[in-house]
Formats: C-alpha cells, structure tokens, sequence
C-alpha cells in the first residue's frame, strides 16, 4: 500500500512552496475547500486524510499505533519522507496542531512554520489550567457521539478492515457516520481527549503561529494564551468571529490571515 | 412566509450564515421554554451545553457546510433552566452569499431517548453476556487442557518405574508386542542385563544404597543408549533394553559397551559393580516371549560363565541344544 493511496494524499498547485493542510478530529480534507483555491493558485498544497478519516485506506488502521496522538504523527512524518518535503508550511486544525508539532520534533528540518488553527494542548481541565472541558463533559460528549453514530455504543464493535467493505470517496452525501468508522471515531475521541502536550510545548523549535477564533466553543481564549506564552517566539492572532471552523465560517479572513504568515 | 412555520408541529429555526437564529418559531420556544426574544438573535450555540457545543462544530457544523445537508442529528438543547431536551435535527443550507441561511426541524425525542436508553442499556447488557460466556467457554477450554495434561501425566505414571524414572515392566511389554509386528529378520534386538551380585549390595550396605546403585545403573545404561533404544527396568535388578535398529553384531558392541561402563564406573559406597548381559535379535516368526526368552538364556549364560560378560543367544545356540 502506498503512502499516497494510505492518506488519500492530494497535491494542488504548483508553487514552490509547500503547504500541508491538516484536517482536525471527526473531519476530512474537505475541510479546506473553501480556502484550496486561493492558496493552490500561489503555493503546492497538499491534502490528506489521516488514517481512519475520510477516503483513507482504513485497513491501515489499528487500534495500537493510534491510540495516541504520536500514531496520527507519523502519518505525517511518513509523508514527509516519502515526496522529501522541505521548507513546508504546515497548518494544523484543531487537534492536527499538536500532530503537527509532535511531527516536528522527529523532522525538526522538514518544517518551516506551524501554523495552528484552534489548536489546543489539552481539553481537560486541570486544577488552575483551564482546557475547556470537564470530565463530565467529555462523558457528556462521548454520549452524544453515541447517539449519533451507529455502532458507537458497543465497545466491541470491530474496526472493520475488509476493503471492500471501507467507503469509496464520497460521492453521495454522508448524513450519517459509517457504523465501521463508529470505533475509529471513538479511539479518535479517546486519543484526543487524553492527550495532554503541554510539557512539549517548550521544545517547539519552528516558527510557530497560532489562529484562534475569539469565540471558540471549544477553544477557550486562556488556551490561546497558554499556548501562546508557552511556545517560545510565537505570535498569537485573534480573528473577530465565532466558532471553530474559521475556514469554513470565514474562508476569506483565514486565507488572508494564512497569507500573511505563510 | 414565516407565519406558515408557526403551526408546524416541530420546532423550526432559521439560522443565518454565522449560525445566528433569525427566526425560531413558537413551537420551538415553547418547546425549550423561553421566549422568542431570548432565542433570536442569539447564536445556535448558546442553547447547547459543552458536550453538544463540541458535536455540533465538530460533525453537525463541518458536515452541513461540506454537504449542504444533515439529517437525522442528535443534540441536546438546553433550557434557561439548564435542562438537556434531546431532539432530533435536520437542517439544509440554501442561498447563496448574503442570501445564504440555514434551515432546520427540531423533532423533540424525549420519549425516543427512552427507547434509545432502553436499547442501548439492552445492548450493553447483551454485551456483557456475551463477553461472560466467552469467559466461561475459555475457562471451560482451559479445564479441557487441563484435564487432557493430567490424562497425560496419568498415563507417564503408569508407564514409569518409580525409583529409577524408566519406562516399566508393563511398558516395554506393550512397546514389545507392538514391535514384533512386522519386524523384519535382524532387524533389531532385546538385551536382558542384571547386576552381578546385587542382594550382597542390599544385604552389604543396605536397601537404600541397593536403591541408589539401581538409579545409577539406570541412568548410565540410558545416557549410552540415547536415541538408539528404550531402556526399562523390567523386575528387580534387572533391565530389558530394547534397540531399535541394532542385529546381532551391532547388538553385541552395545552390549560390551555397557559392561564397560558399569565395570568402570566408580560408584559411591560400593566403588565396583558388573553386569551380565544376555542378547537375542529378531528372527522370523518371532514372538515377544520367544525373544525375551532367548535373551533371558543368554543371560543365564552369561551369570554361569563367569559374569561381567555378554552374550548372544545366536552364539550359545548349539551349545545349549546339542
């Protein structure tokens, strides 16, 4: 299996930089279709979705090596070394920031800016950090991806690895999850949600650039600001909008914001 | 136009592109008790606790704007109270640029959510069963192991002399039998060896050191034998060694090995012990008595001319029947 097919790895333009998009938990490359225009027509992007999203090839996945946040690292690191990407421009949504930065410091020559998108070192509240969530409301959360997904309830549920049986691109529209990506989901939850890098924090060594949403559900602001003191030299940009998908909610802003850093 | 959403009996909300509601209809109001003006102009969010906050930008919000449409989404709405009302939502994206808005039905499902807790509290509990009896059949699976090695152990137990760890009488009995059928002429041979004086030994120095001469022997005779035999202890001070592939010729090397081992070997207490060992090879229309009978003659042979020495049956056969 090649790496190309294994992260449905996309490449789009032909600048002489390169850009990496890095979808967030729950999501996919098409994320940033909103914003693949503008940034194709200056620089070569590319798109992938992390084993286990999207039109990854879902037999790749296992249960061991993406339990945490290191095994989603990799994939980068993999596609790092496989196209020899220098100088790269990585942008990190959400989770995929820290993903980004945990890739950096196995190929510390490979990057030349992390850009983080709503990024967020750790969710959980811990005595005077505040990550936004509580326990409960991780058990609150995890209920609610039950209910929408088919086969979230049982923890036995089998990661299906039959390729015949792994989604195709979609064509048609998904309105519900696939009950075979109900438990990548869930590990994906899981991986997320425990993951705490802020002792990694520190030892960031590229040029780092953090782009939050003033309003952020799920990103409260002192995150933004812990991040921001906590990564030596980085520069913290508040948007003026709500929620957690600037790209989407506000393509133009963030490419102009993305722009100006890349 | 908005009038005709406000006898729907389902909530309706009209969202803006930024996910502010524009309009929420009556039934949906009443349905989340509050009024009109606290849920208008009000972001979607704000009638969501954490957990649903998080769902809702994390599926519902990617979801819509990559597909145009959701359907059959769960969420929970939050009353001024802070009371959780599940309902079911459907939404669909239309306009374009400053036109473009979001509609949704909100089904409320609290009887639903009961049903969905009585299945999934089902499910966990089948769950659960069934992962009890994939412990009890493993446990069952390890009882059968079990009980298959002690088989095992039970059937080296009677098949092994105690003190010196041979295979038994009874054994070689029955490997004997076993062999005689379809055994080809010279094709192997049965050795009977008994140690030279040993009630002196007991009547000397003791049954205990009797026994430790007897495991000694044992042991020598094996460690020389090795792949090429069985050796057994088969009554007494007596042993019977089967060879697996050894005629006359090769038999008798073996054999006058074996008295050399013992005739050398410095044993505690006693210091000298000898053998004497009596051989027959297979011949045609053989028997597993007639065989051990020979060597049991050879034997005999052997104890009358002097000891410490070997013979084979073959070598005396004329001797014996003029």
């Amino acid at each position: 299996m090649t790496i190309q097919k294994r992260n449905n790895v996309q490449f789009i333009g032909n600048g002489e930089k390169t850009i990496i998009l890095a979808h967030g938990f729950a999501s996919n490359q098409q994320m940033w279709k909103y914003i693949l225009p503008t940034l194709s027509q200056e620089y070569r992007v590319m798109l992938f979705d992390y084993v286990g999203s999207g039109a990854s090839d879902k037999t790749a996945y296992s249960t061991e090596k993406y339990a945490t946040l290191h095994g989603y690292a990799q994939d980068v690191i993999d596609m790092i070394d496989e196209w020899n990407l220098t100088n790269v421009v990585f942008v990190g949504h959400s989770i995929s920031a820290m993903i980004g930065m945990l890739a950096s410091f196995e190929r510390p020559n490979a990057f030349s800016t992390l850009i983080m998108i709503g990024a967020s070192p750790c969710y959980l509240n811990d005595g005077d950090y505040i990550g936004g969530f509580t326990k409960e409301a991780v058990e609150g959360l995890f209920q609610m991806m039950e209910l929408n997904f088919t086969g979230w309830a049982s923890h036995l549920a089998p990661i299906v690895t039959d390729p015949e049986r792994t989604p195709k691109a979609t064509s048609q529209v998904e309105q519900t999850f696939k009950s075979n990506d109900a438990a990548i989901a869930r590990e994906f939850a899981t991986a997320t949600f425990l993951a705490d890098h802020r002792a990694d924090l520190e030892r960031i060594k590229v040029p780092t650039v953090l782009i939050q949403s003033k309003d952020d559900a799920i990103v409260p602001v002192q995150v933004s600001e812990y991040l921001h003191q906590h990564i030596a030299g980085s520069e913290l940009v508040f948007l003026n909008i709500k929620g957690h998908y600037p790209q989407i909610s506000q393509p133009e802003e963030t490419v102009a914001i993305l722009q100006r850093y890349i | 136009m908005q009038s005709s959403y406000s006898h729907l009996p389902c909530g309706f909300l009209s969202l803006n592109q930024a996910g502010v509601i524009t309009y929420a209809n009556p039934f949906f109001c009443e349905w989340i008790e509050r009024v009109a003006d606290e849920v208008e102009g009000q972001h979607l969010e704000q009638l969501l606790s954490v957990s649903n906050k998080f769902v809702f930008y994390s599926y519902f919000y990617p979801m819509l704007h990559i597909n145009g449409i959701v359907q059959e989404f769960v969420l929970h709405f939050e009353t001024s109270e802070e009371q959780q009302l599940p309902a079911i939502l459907s939404a669909i994206r239309l306009g374009q640029g400053e036109q473009e808005h979001i509609d949704c039905i909100i089904m409320p499902m609290t009887q639903r959510m009961k049903y969905e807790r009585e299945l999934r509290d089902m499910t966990k509990q089948l769950e659960c069963a069934n992962a009890e009896k994939d412990k009890a059949f493993q446990e069952l699976q390890k009882l059968h192991q079990e009980i298959e090695q002690r088989q095992q152990e039970l059937i080296t137990l009677t098949n092994t002399d105690k003190l010196t760890s041979l295979y038994n009488r009874r054994y070689i009995e029955e490997h004997l039998t076993r062999r005689m059928q379809q055994a080809k002429p010279d094709s192997f041979s049965v050795l009977l060896v008994d140690i030279d004086f040993f009630k002196k030994v007991n009547d000397t120095y003791g049954h205990q050191i009797g026994d430790y001469v007897l495991i000694k022997v044992a042991r020598l005779m094996r460690e020389h034998i090795g792949e090429d035999g069985i050796v057994a202890r088969y009554g007494g001070e007596e042993f019977l060694i089967l060879l697996s592939s050894a005629n006359q010729q090769q038999s008798m090397k073996i054999g006058k090995a074996l008295n050399t081992i013992i005739r050398e070997y410095l044993f505690e207490y006693v210091q000298h012990i000898t053998i004497s060992v009596g051989i027959a090879t297979y011949r045609e229309g053989d028997s597993d008595t007639m065989i051990v009978n020979r060597a049991d003659r050879a034997l005999y042979y052997s104890k009358e001319h002097g000891r410490d020495c070997v013979t084979h049956f073959r070598d005396i056969e004329g001797v014996l029947h003029p």
